[in-house]
C-alpha cells in the first residue's frame, strides 16, 4: 500500500515537474456537429511509454495525428516539448516519430531511398543516413530487400520499413499507431525491447494499439479513452486496484463495453439458425 | 450491361451443365468478374470523370466503334473486296489482341483469387470455363464493336450475302487471337520475372492508349490520302501465312458467287487451323499457364541501385534545385514517376501523341515529302517543333498530383517542413526537366539543324515559356502535393475561369510568340521580359501555407 502511495505520488511529481506533452481541453470534430474528442487532458511525463487504448472510433489516431501537428483544427491546448503545436509544428516535427495505423508507403521506392529521402528532408548528411538505415536495416533482417522495391514486401516487411522511418532521425518522442502489426513474434520481442531502452534512455512513447496484452506488459502508464473522453488514467496496477479484473483486456471490456459481449456472441451464433429455412 | 450477358448466357445453361459446370456457381463466379472488370479503367477509354469507373465497357466499346467505322469505310475506298477484308481483318486482330493484353492481363494475371476462390468449394472445371468464357466475353465485345462499322457499310454495298457470311468469319478470327495472345503470355512467362512481364504489359498499354488518342487525328487523314485508293492485293503465296487472308477469302468468295482453288483452301485454313490451335492451347498450353503465373510470383525482386551516385535524378537536382526539401522532392518525385506504372500509363501516350502530332503537322505540305522538307526553313513550323514540351507541362502536372498509393502521403505532414510549396517546387522542376526539357532538347536539335542560327533566339524564348508555364499551373495545383491523391474519385483541377486560362497557356505563348517574331528583336527583348515574371509566381508558391493543403 505504501509502495502504491510513493508510485502515485511519483508520477503525480513527474507530472508537474515538466510534462513533454499536455493537453488541455482538446476537442476535436470533423463535421462541426458531433465532436470525435471531448475534452481531452493529459500530462506526460519524459522517459515513459503510454499505452493510449480505446475501442474502435474512440478518437485514438485524431489525437496522435493533432500531437504530431498533422491536423492544425481542433479547440483546446495541445504543448509538445513545451511548445504549442498550433504554432510551432514544424519544431515539434523535428523532434518526433510516428508509425501510422495503416502501412501506407510509396511502394515502387526502395526502403534505401526512402530513408533517404526522409534523411533528406531531417537535413542528416547523406553518409550518415546511409550508415544508419543500413545498420537499422540489416538488424531488421532487411539487408537483402534494402534496394529492392517495396512493392514486394510483405505487411511486416513494410512495417519494419515504418518502424525503421520512425526513429531513423533519433526522435524524442515515438507516436506509434499498432506499431507491431504484421510482424513475427520474434520481431515483436525485438521491437518492445527497443521501445523499453528507449524509454530508459528518456525518450518518450506513445502507444496506440488493440492488443491489450502488449500494452499490458510495455507500457507504464495506461489511458483508456472511449467515445472521445478519458475514461481511466494510471499504471497497470492502478487499473487492476479500480477494478476487479485480473487482465486489461478484462478492465477494458468491464470499462467500454456495454457489458454485452457474450450476449453478442451468443446471438452471433444463433445467426446461424435464424438465416436457415424451418 | 453485366445483368444483360449474363441473361444470356442463362439461355445456353443447359450447354455448361452438359460440360459439368456448376452452373449457379459459375454464374455468381461471372457476375463478380465482370463488375470487377466494369470498374476497372480501360487504357484505351481514359476519361477525366469525377466519378468512379462504372461502366468502363460501354466507353471501350463506343471508342472501338470509332475506330471501326473508319475501318469499315476501307470497303468503300477499296474496290477490291478481298483486299478491304484483309486489312480490316488484320487490324481487328491486331487490335483485339492488343486490347486483350494491354487491358486484361490485370484480369489473367491476377492470383488473388486463387487465395480468395481457391479454398471456397468451387471445382477446377467451373473455374476455368468461367476464365474462359469470361475472356470470350470480353473479346467479343471489343471484336463485335470493330466490326460493326464494316458489317454495317459492307451490307450497303455487297447485300445480304456479306451480313451472314461476315460474322461467321469473325469467329474465327477471336480464335486466333486467343492462340495469339495466350502464346505471347506463356513466352513471356518463360523469359521474364515478374516486374520485367509487367513493364512489357505496360508498353502494351501505352501503346493501346497512344494509338486510341492517335486515331482521332490519324484515321481521318489516312482516309483523304490517296494512298489506299486502288491499291489492291492478290492471292498469292503469302496470303497461305497471313491469317487474315484466310478469314478474308470465304467471304470474298460468297459475296463474289465465285469460289476458286486458292480461295477454297484458304478457308479450309480458316476454319481448320483456329480450331486445331485452340485445342493447343486448351490441352497442352493452358494447363502450364497457372503453374507460370505461381511461379512468376515467387522470382525475387529486381534490384535497384544502391547508391544513386551519379545518376541522373542527383545530377539534374544539383541543377534545378538549390534548398534541401527540394532537392529531396526533385528525386523523390523523379524515382516514383520512374516505377509507377499508371503514372506512365497516363503520361507516356501522351508524351508519344505529341511527337506525332509535331511531325503530322509540320510534314503535312501540299506537294510530296521532299519538297515539303525543302520548303521547311522558310516556314515558322520551328515553333510547332518548340512548344510541344510546353505543351505536356499541364498534363504532365495534373497526373504528379496522383497516386493509387495517395494514403502513404502521410509522411509529408508527419516531416518538419516549413515550407510545402518546396515540395511542390521539387516535383514540378522533375516534371518540366524529365518531361518537357527532354523533349524540347530532343526536338531543339532538328529544329536548329533545319532552321540554323537565326532561331536561337526562338529557342531561348521557348525555354523559358515553358518554366514560366510551369509555374503558372503550378498556381492551380499548388495546394495539392505530388501522388497525394487517388485516381478515380480526385476532383479534376478545374478551378474556374482562371484555371481555364491557364491551361490553355501554353498555347497563347505560342501564339505570342508567333506573333513576336515579325517585329525585329521582338523575340529577343522578350526573354527576359518572361524571365522577370517568373519570379512573382515563384514567391506565390513559397507563400503556400499547410492550411491551404488540402488534408490527407
Amino acid at each position: 500500500m505504501i509502495i502504491y502511495y510513493y508510485l502515485v505520488d511519483m508520477r503525480a511529481a513527474m507530472n508537474q515537474q515538466n510534462p513533454i506533452i499536455t493537453l488541455r481541453d482538446l476537442k476535436k470534430s470533423y463535421d462541426g456537429t458531433t465532436n470525435v474528442l471531448m475534452g481531452i487532458n493529459l500530462d506526460i511525463a519524459p522517459g515513459q511509454i503510454i499505452g493510449y487504448i480505446g475501442p474502435n472510433g474512440a478518437g485514438k489516431t485524431t489525437t496522435v495525428k493533432i500531437m504530431i501537428g498533422m491536423i492544425p483544427e481542433f479547440s483546446g491546448e495541445v504543448r509538445v516539448f513545451g511548445l504549442n503545436i498550433s504554432d510551432h509544428a514544424q519544431d515539434v516535427k523535428k523532434r518526433i516519430g510516428y508509425v501510422p495505423e495503416t502501412a501506407a508507403l510509396y511502394e515502387t521506392l526502395t526502403p534505401n531511398e526512402f530513408l533517404r529521402f526522409l534523411g533528406q528532408i531531417h537535413e542528416i548528411p547523406g553518409p550518415e543516413i546511409q550508415k544508419r538505415a543500413a545498420d537499422m536495416l540489416r538488424l531488421f533482417g532487411l539487408k537483402e530487400n534494402a534496394d529492392a522495391r517495396m512493392t514486394s514486401f510483405s505487411k511486416g516487411m513494410k512495417q519494419k520499413v515504418l518502424i525503421i522511418a520512425s526513429m531513423i532521425h533519433d526522435p524524442d518522442i515515438l507516436f506509434m499507431d499498432e506499431p507491431l502489426s504484421g510482424l513475427d513474434a520474434n520481431m515483436m520481442v525485438v521491437v518492445k525491447e527497443i521501445l523499453s531502452r528507449l524509454a530508459a534512455k528518456g525518450k518518450t512513447i506513445f502507444y496506440c494499439s488493440h492488443v491489450m496484452d502488449v500494452v499490458e506488459r510495455v507500457c507504464d502508464r495506461i489511458v483508456i479513452i472511449d467515445k472521445g473522453a478519458i475514461i481511466a488514467d494510471g499504471t497497470f496496477d492502478e487499473l487492476q486496484g479500480m477494478n476487479k479484473g485480473e487482465s486489461l483486456e478484462r478492465i477494458f471490456t468491464q470499462l467500454t463495453g456495454s457489458s454485452g459481449q457474450d450476449r453478442l456472441a451468443e446471438e452471433f451464433i444463433s445467426a446461424f439458425e435464424r438465416g436457415r429455412k424451418p | 450491361m453485366t445483368d444483360f450477358i449474363l441473361k444470356i448466357l442463362d439461355g445456353f445453361r443447359r450447354l455448361f451443365e452438359i460440360l459439368k459446370v456448376d452452373y449457379p456457381k459459375f454464374r455468381a463466379l461471372l457476375w463478380i468478374k465482370l463488375t470487377i472488370d466494369n470498374r476497372q479503367e480501360k487504357s484505351v477509354a481514359q476519361r477525366k470523370s469525377n466519378k468512379e469507373v462504372s461502366n468502363s465497357m460501354i466507353w471501350v466499346m463506343f471508342i472501338y466503334a470509332f475506330m471501326g467505322l473508319f475501318a469499315g469505310l476501307l470497303l468503300v475506298q477499296i474496290p477490291s473486296l478481298f483486299t478491304a477484308l484483309v486489312i480490316i481483318q488484320a487490324m481487328i486482330m491486331v487490335m483485339t489482341a492488343v486490347a486483350l493484353i494491354s487491358d486484361f492481363s490485370s484480369v489473367l494475371l491476377d492470383t488473388t483469387d486463387n487465395a480468395i476462390i481457391q479454398f471456397r468449394p468451387i471445382d477446377g472445371r467451373t473455374l476455368a470455363v468461367a476464365r474462359i468464357v469470361h475472356i470470350t466475353v470480353y473479346m467479343l465485345m471489343i471484336t463485335l464493336s470493330l466490326s460493326l462499322g464494316t458489317l454495317v457499310v459492307g451490307t450497303v454495298k455487297y447485300g445480304p450475302v456479306f451480313t451472314l457470311t461476315f460474322p461467321v468469319s469473325l469467329i474465327f478470327s477471336v480464335l486466333f487471337i486467343v492462340f495469339l495472345s495466350n502464346i505471347f503470355y506463356l513466352l513471356l512467362i518463360k523469359i521474364s520475372g515478374e516486374e520485367r512481364f509487367r513493364d512489357i504489359i505496360l508498353y502494351f498499354q501505352i501503346f493501346m492508349a497512344a494509338v486510341a488518342l492517335g486515331s482521332y487525328q490519324l484515321l481521318p487523314r489516312l482516309m483523304g490520302a490517296s494512298l489506299l485508293k486502288g491499291f489492291s492485293i492478290e492471292i498469292r503465296w503469302w496470303a497461305y501465312l497471313v491469317p487474315p487472308a484466310w478469314v478474308a477469302a470465304p467471304v470474298d468468295a460468297a459475296v463474289r458467287g465465285v469460289i476458286s482453288k486458292e480461295a477454297l483452301f484458304l478457308t479450309l485454313m480458316g476454319i481448320g487451323l483456329p480450331v486445331l490451335f485452340v485445342v493447343v492451347v486448351v490441352k497442352y498450353l493452358a494447363p502450364g499457364f497457372n503453374k507460370a503465373l505461381l511461379e512468376l510470383e515467387k522470382t525475387g525482386p529486381a534490384r535497384e541501385k544502391k547508391t544513386l551516385g551519379r545518376s541522373l535524378p542527383i545530377f539534374f537536382s544539383r541543377i534545378a534545385t538549390s534548398r534541401p526539401v527540394e532537392r529531396a522532392a526533385f528525386q523523390f518525385v523523379w524515382l516514383i514517376s520512374n516505377r509507377d506504372r499508371k503514372f506512365k500509363l497516363k503520361t507516356y501516350p501522351t508524351f508519344g501523341y505529341m511527337l506525332i502530332i509535331a511531325v503530322v503537322l509540320t510534314l503535312r505540305g501540299k506537294g510530296g515529302l521532299a519538297q515539303t522538307l525543302q520548303n521547311l526553313p522558310n516556314t515558322k513550323l520551328y515553333l510547332v517543333f518548340l512548344y510541344v514540351g510546353c505543351m505536356l507541362i499541364p498534363m504532365t502536372l495534373f497526373q504528379m498530383r496522383l497516386s493509387d498509393q495517395f494514403q502513404a502521403a502521410w509522411i509529408y505532414r508527419s516531416l518538419p517542413i516549413a515550407r510545402p510549396g518546396d515540395l511542390f517546387r521539387g516535383g514540378v522542376k522533375a516534371m518540366v526537366v524529365k518531361f518537357g526539357g527532354s523533349i524540347f532538347f530532343l526536338l531543339s536539335i532538328p529544329t536548329l539543324f533545319i532552321w540554323g542560327p537565326p532561331v536561337i533566339d526562338d529557342v531561348g524564348l521557348a525555354f523559358i515559356n515553358m518554366i514560366f508555364t510551369s509555374y503558372a499551373l503550378s498556381l492551380i495545383v499548388k495546394n495539392e502535393l505530388p501522388f497525394a491523391k487517388p485516381y478515380g474519385v480526385a476532383r479534376e483541377a478545374q478551378k474556374g475561369i482562371a484555371g481555364f486560362l491557364l491551361l490553355i497557356l501554353p498555347g497563347f505563348l505560342g501564339l505570342v510568340h508567333f506573333g513576336l517574331t515579325f517585329i525585329p528583336y521582338g523575340v529577343l527583348i522578350a526573354v527576359p521580359v518572361i524571365a522577370v515574371l517568373i519570379w512573382p509566381v515563384s514567391k506565390i508558391i513559397d507563400s503556400t501555407r499547410w492550411d491551404m493543403i488540402a488534408p490527407v
